[in-house]
């Protein structure tokens, strides 16, 4: 079905006019229909606090590749995209102060270090929220209800810790304590289904990991639509998993990295220490994805295998 | 003038930490606390500086062929003994220190400056060298241990000096705040010595 | 031949001489860390027990118990080490017990590698105190009768289950309201 796109002829070939830029800023676009739920529901600070990382962000890049004398490259919208994610992932509480230290952190970190857009094994958003996570754990799980303002757990966390589930309908629309884009799992799904839609991301990814989780609940015994709606899977599953630079290539690779992902998600939540484990379970698979590549390379044609 | 330049090699040009690269094994685990950089530090000057001497000392009678295992008693004696008197009379910063002092038995830079160094010169030379080198890799470590406390915890020495609204940055004190800080100083380092490029 | 005659002495006079170095300050700082760790063990079950001013090591069903008594040699309480397994490796606890009282009389932390600033609390006093006066009755549950450190569920709970089990165990020979 994608097949055509492999096709390769001689040429003279036509430019399709994809771009770097133009694949970040429609990510960028499908990014805003999650912010957007974050900002109705957690009001003035979800919104600044997603100026701030993406400010932070991308000053970052700037200076980091200005002080390495290589070419500035912000317009390229990545790390815009970054900045964004990583206001998705934190919580609408956070002072604004340790967001602009995440963005730094996912930025020089993450991405420059390892020389910039491509050459970076890990999702450099995640980078950042690990960072804070690790950094100021308790500021990092502290969760506003958007009903009432007060804090209190998340879904996930009521799940783990009192066996307490929350209805669906308020998981599906966001009305749930959370992080700041995570929460609102119709909007997430829209803005994924712009991505594959436009063929910049794979439906592979975001089905193989949702599937992995939902079989693997029913297995155990819990609800799996519960744990397919709660915390940060879906965002996960379709803006975090299928990051160009740092996923499998192949279609295999990805349905390897998604299973994968998937296992270490259900494990994470069902027997580890905390209760969400969508970023350390995507950063885990990162690593592996230079292994999985070297395992799936596609057949050429007319390969005759060497005896 | 030789010594005073064997002696400041190990500050400075070949050091340890920041330069060479080595025994960072346990300059990224005990750098937590000031205190303990400093009294790690000292530690493996007493064993490098005791063992570079009497290395040096032996260098004529020890055989070739069996002098690797003749460096690691005379290194592991020194680090016993310095592990049963901090056991005794320092139990607190011993506590802390746990098994890196029994460690500097491998610590490279120790077998480092026996091999290299100590047992191809008379003792004087060797004795400004292991405490050069000793020196280095103590300034270093309590480099990195200043800055980690100062911001995983906010205070230095054990003082707090962080005002009260400090949010301590948990990730510093952990394994990978070590990491983080050494390698933006090694970085510094390399900056701050860089040769002009034609 | 000659050659490996030589280097099998200088192996063994070294060897020899390194012996002798540590035996002698085996001998100088041994019974200096035997009282080290005699004292820090003391003070930890004077800390749990309070009115004791000495300390008796008793062995009782392979349990080591230690008794505290005040100095007219009355019996004020009894301590003994609970071991836990945290989030990080394993937590060493001092309790205290009054048996005829049926109460805990004091919870210290001995040692643990919880992470800092977050289970590493369990040592502050804030949380140990709670443990003070507490009914061996109780449920010792975290988040129920047991006040969890924020952010370190299981590093709290992980205090809570140690004490409750080698408590079951030290009442089986020290029951409520029963002599010690």
């Amino acid at each position: 079905m994608d097949d055509y796109r492999l096709i390769t002829t001689s040429s003279p070939h036509i430019h399709s006019g994809e771009s770097v830029s133009r694949i970040m800023f429609n990510v960028a676009i499908a990014l805003l229909l999650p912010t957007f739920a974050g900002i109705y529901y957690f009001g003035f600070r979800a919104l600044a606090l997603v100026i701030i990382t993406s400010l932070s962000a991308i000053l970052t890049e700037a200076v980091f590749q200005k002080l390495r004398n290589k070419p500035i490259t912000i317009m390229d919208g990545s790390a815009l995209v970054t900045g964004m994610l990583l206001a998705l992932n934190l919580p609408p509480g956070l002072p604004y102060w340790m967001a602009v230290v995440g963005a730094v952190a996912a930025i020089a970190l993450g991405k420059q270090i390892y020389g910039g857009l491509g050459s970076n094994p890990f999702n450099p958003a995640l980078i950042g929220r690990v960072f804070l996570m690790i950094s100021f754990t308790t500021p990092m799980t502290t969760w506003i209800n958007p009903v009432d303002g007060t804090t209190g757990a998340t879904p996930l966390s009521l799940m783990k810790m009192q066996g307490i589930t929350t209805d669906y309908a308020k998981l599906f629309f966001g009305n749930v304590g959370g992080s700041l884009g995570e929460t609102c799992a119709l909007l997430i799904i829209i803005g994924g289904m712009y991505l594959i839609f436009k063929g910049y991301v794979d439906w592979k990814i975001p089905a193989s990991y949702l599937g992995t989780v939902a079989i693997l609940s029913v297995i155990l015994g819990q609800d799996p639509i519960f744990h397919l709606l709660s915390g940060g899977l879906m965002l996960g599953a379709f803006f975090m998993a299928t990051d160009m630079v740092t996923t499998p290539l192949s279609g295999p690779g990805k349905l390897i990295f998604g299973i994968g992902a998937g296992l270490l998600t259900v494990i994470i939540r069902f027997y580890g220490g905390y209760p969400e484990g969508v970023s350390f379970s995507i950063l885990l698979m990162n690593a592996f994805t230079p292994l999985i590549n070297r395992f799936t390379v596609p057949k050429i044609y007319g390969e005759v295998k060497a005896k | 003038m030789q010594l005073f330049k064997d002696f400041i090699n190990g500050i400075w040009n070949e050091n340890p930490i920041f330069r060479m690269v080595i025994g960072i094994c346990s300059a990224l685990a005990v750098t937590t606390a000031a205190n303990n950089g400093i009294a790690m530090g000292m530690a493996l000057t007493f064993v490098l500086t005791c063992s570079s001497i009497l290395i040096s000392l032996l260098r004529n009678i020890i055989p070739a062929k069996v002098r690797i295992p003749c460096y690691i008693i005379v290194v592991a004696t020194f680090t016993t003994v310095v592990d049963l008197f901090m056991k005794a009379y320092f139990p607190s910063l011993y506590e802390v220190m746990g098994i890196f002092i029994p460690l500097i038995v491998v610590n490279c830079i120790v077998l480092a400056r026996a091999e290299a160094f100590a047992s191809k010169v008379g003792p004087v030379r060797a004795t400004a060298d292991a405490l050069g080198m000793g020196l280095g890799y103590t300034w270093a470590i309590t480099l990195i241990s200043m800055i980690r406390e100062l911001m995983g915890a906010g205070t230095l020495f054990g003082y707090h000096i962080m005002g009260e609204g400090f949010t301590p940055w948990t990730i510093m004190i952990m394994p990978p705040g070590a990491f983080i800080v050494m390698g933006i100083l090694v970085g510094l380092m390399n900056m701050i010595t860089r040769k002009p490029v034609e | 031949m000659n050659q490996y005659a030589k280097m099998i002495i200088v192996l063994m006079i070294i060897s020899i001489a390194s012996g002798a170095v540590l035996a002698l300050s085996y001998e100088v700082t041994n019974p200096k860390i035997q009282e080290q760790a005699r004292q820090k063990l003391e003070e930890s079950v004077l800390k749990v027990i309070p009115g004791a001013a000495k300390m008796e090591v008793v062995q009782k069903e392979d349990m080591t118990i230690y008794l505290g008594l005040d100095e007219q040699g009355n019996k004020k309480g009894i301590a003994f080490k609970a071991v836990g397994s945290g989030f990080n490796g394993a937590i060493e606890l001092m309790v205290g017990y009054n048996p005829s009282e049926g109460k805990l009389t004091g919870v210290e932390i001995l040692s643990m590698s919880e992470t800092p600033g977050l289970g590493a609390k369990i040592k502050e006093e804030a949380f140990t105190n709670q443990f003070n006066g507490k009914s061996v009755e109780d449920k010792f549950i975290a988040k129920e009768d047991v006040q969890a450190i924020s952010g370190a569920t299981i590093s709290s709970t992980a205090v809570a289950k140690a004490v409750k089990t080698s408590l079951d165990n030290v009442m089986k020979i020290y029951p409520v309201g029963g002599d010690f």
